[in-house]
């Protein structure tokens, strides 16, 4: 299988005023084309900056990053940008969706960054909003939504685009027990057919069974 | 897409209402004093030039060009010799609408007991009083030259504070003594007829004004200080003025603002004062929309990362948040613009009635006047305020760092 990323010694440490805490220590990580990865630990333990960094949205400060065999510079943002409005979907804990905008617009925001038509646009967007089973509710804002159907909305956001990679943190920390499981699998399904790699912190183990591969993270390095 | 963003920075600032409407009503309200403002001195402009050419000056002025750079030795030394060939020159040209002669003089006016020094106006009456009937408040008696059983009397109309000092009524006579042209003193006999107020108590304690033909018989000169052109409107000033520069060689052509020094001044004083209220306008709206901005895009900070996470560049962020000032700036303006108009309005109807300007006797009524400049001026102003008042809180959102902004509480 294609590597879509690959990270070699990374490490990440933050200051706090004088003391420096690492986040991340000499991380090696390969996920491949496709992958339905879990990254478990308890709180605190690197998986929120691991997240970051494969998405492109923090900056390891030591280590290199190849995303789809290149190696990404932190130089200049326009490219990283680029990078993440082009091949990165994001799913967050608490759904992050635009409150003025209703579940079309929400859907529909990455593709406005893009070149698409607003024919092809709308034509994509109700086919994720079907995929999600919320075409019925596509004028709905957020507040107007249950928590589940909001996390669907990001997860439609999240792969209208047609993302390579899609980044969930904790994406069932919000959720109750069976919302989860359903986003999950709905995950998992969309994983399956869009052949995308969906990789999501958890440190539910009930989730964690899910995932096709588990990387455990303690203290900043991974254990497995 | 432009207006799918457009519509994201309406529905931003539709966010919160309130803090929009306080914002937009700040804006609302510096629109209208600016165009309040500006109308109001555009009106006092008007009425100043008006008051200008009608009371003093008319359109353009012809002399002598010595006269105006040398100190005359004697009356009328530098004065304009054979005027009404001049006069017909003049009054050939199409947006002219008369020209006429005016002799300036002083001298000393007396009872018989009393003398008190004067500056006087001889004039063609009745093509002066088609100029000045609109600024001279006549109080008692008529205009010069009314009397027509009295065509060759020499007559003299007296400011209000002259006749007091002098004790003059209608129909007494009185004595004008000047030098003549060759240095000799000259008296006459003059007839009061009209007892007027020229609006400017310094005036009105030294003024007088006598037939063209009264003067120079005083004077014993057929010439007269200068010539005054009237128009048929006052835009057309600059280009009769040249066309006169080109007809009259050897004359001296001089626009009437060019000599009424007090209009400079109070233009100057005038656009000193607006500029400084556009200023404070200026800064109270960027203050109001800087705060709003900044205020709006704290608690969006969650919200700017998670736009900027999935692909949203620096440059858009900081032109969605311009945008979102710039809607507020268009709303805002357009709401001021709209009642200023109905302002303006309700003002000009009501009648209501300044008290005297400096130097002057008589009230004028309030009146803004509705100029298009200053409307558009306005407008524009208000926009690019709002979106300057934006730039720096945008440009902070648009370099926070991801990873803080979605961490942001």
């Amino acid at each position: 299988m294609k590597k879509r990323l690959e990270f070699e010694n990374i490490c990440k440490t933050y200051s706090l005023g004088e003391v420096l805490i690492p986040a991340l220590r000499d991380v090696n990580l390969s996920i491949a084309e496709g992958e339905f990865v879990a990254i478990s630990g308890p709180s605190g333990s690197g998986k929120t900056t691991l997240l970051n960094l494969i998405g492109l949205i923090d900056k390891p400060t030591s280590g290199t990053i190849r995303f789809e065999e290149n190696i990404i510079s932190y130089n200049g943002s326009s490219k990283l940008h680029r990078l993440r409005q082009a091949r990165i979907g994001f799913i967050f804990q608490s759904f992050n969706l635009i409150p003025v905008l209703n579940a079309f617009e929400n859907v529909e925001y990455p593709l406005l960054l893009t070149t698409v038509s607003a024919q092809q646009r709308k034509k994509r967007v109700e086919e994720m909003l079907d995929e999600v089973g919320l075409l019925s509710l596509r004028a709905h804002k957020p507040r107007e939504l249950s928590g589940g159907q909001r996390q669907r909305v990001a997860i439609a956001r999240a792969l209208v685009h047609q993302p390579k990679i899609v980044l969930a943190d904790e994406p069932s920390a919000n959720l109750d027990t069976q919302t989860a499981q359903d986003i999950l699998q709905l995950m998992e399904k969309l994983n399956r057919e869009e052949n995308v790699s969906f990789i999501f912190s958890t440190h539910d183990p009930q989730i964690v069974k899910i995932a096709k591969r588990v990387v455990n993270i303690r203290d900043g390095r991974i254990s497995n | 897409m432009k207006t799918k963003f457009l519509k994201l920075a309406f529905k931003n600032v539709t966010r919160n209402m309130r803090r929009t409407l306080i914002t937009s009503m700040i804006m609302v309200f510096g629109c209208i004093a600016l165009i309040l403002a500006g109308g109001f001195i555009k009106y006092s402009f008007w009425g100043l030039s008006e008051t200008s050419i009608r009371g003093r000056y008319g359109h353009l002025q012809v002399f002598q060009p010595e006269s105006l750079e040398k100190e005359e030795d004697m009356p009328l030394q530098y004065g304009i010799s054979r005027p009404d060939s001049l006069i017909r020159v003049i009054g050939k040209l199409d947006e002219v609408r008369f020209a006429m002669s005016r002799i300036s003089f002083m001298g000393l006016i007396s009872n018989g007991d009393k003398s008190v020094a004067f500056m006087g106006r001889a004039v063609n009456p009745e093509k002066e009083q088609k100029l000045t009937g609109f600024s001279m408040k006549m109080e008692t008696g008529h205009h010069l030259g009314e009397d027509v059983f009295a065509q060759n009397e020499d007559e003299v109309i007296l400011a209000k504070g002259v006749a007091k000092s002098l004790k003059a009524e209608i129909g007494d006579y009185l004595t004008v003594m000047t030098t003549t042209t060759t240095g000799i003193l000259n008296a006459m006999d003059v007839k009061v007829v009209g007892i007027f107020s020229t609006g400017v108590p310094e005036m009105d304690v030294r003024f007088l004004s006598v037939k063209l033909s009264t003067a120079q018989t005083l004077l014993n000169s057929e010439r007269v200080s200068n010539i005054i052109v009237v128009l048929n409107e006052t835009d057309s000033t600059d280009k009769v003025a040249a066309q006169l520069s080109e007809h009259l060689s050897g004359f001296a052509i001089k626009k009437w603002h060019e000599l009424a020094t007090f209009y400079r001044a109070v233009v100057k004083l005038y656009n000193a004062i607006f500029t400084f209220l556009g200023i404070l306008i200026f800064i109270v709206v960027l203050l109001a929309t800087s705060n709003t901005m900044m205020m709006s895009i704290f608690e969006r900070t969650k919200e700017i990362g998670t736009l900027m996470a999935i692909g949203t560049s620096e440059k858009r962020v900081l032109a969605n948040f311009l945008m979102e000032g710039l809607v507020i700036g268009l709303l805002a303006s357009a709401t001021g613009l709209l009642l200023s108009l109905v302002l303006s309005f309700v003002i000009n109807q009501s009648g209501i009635m300044m008290p005297p300007p400096p130097g002057s006797t008589t009230g004028f009524p309030l009146n803004v006047h509705y100029v298009g400049k200053i409307y558009l001026g306005t407008f524009i102003f208000m926009l690019l305020t709002a979106v300057l008042s934006t730039l720096i809180p945008a440009f902070k959102a648009s370099r926070k760092r991801i990873v803080d902004a979605l961490g942001h509480i």
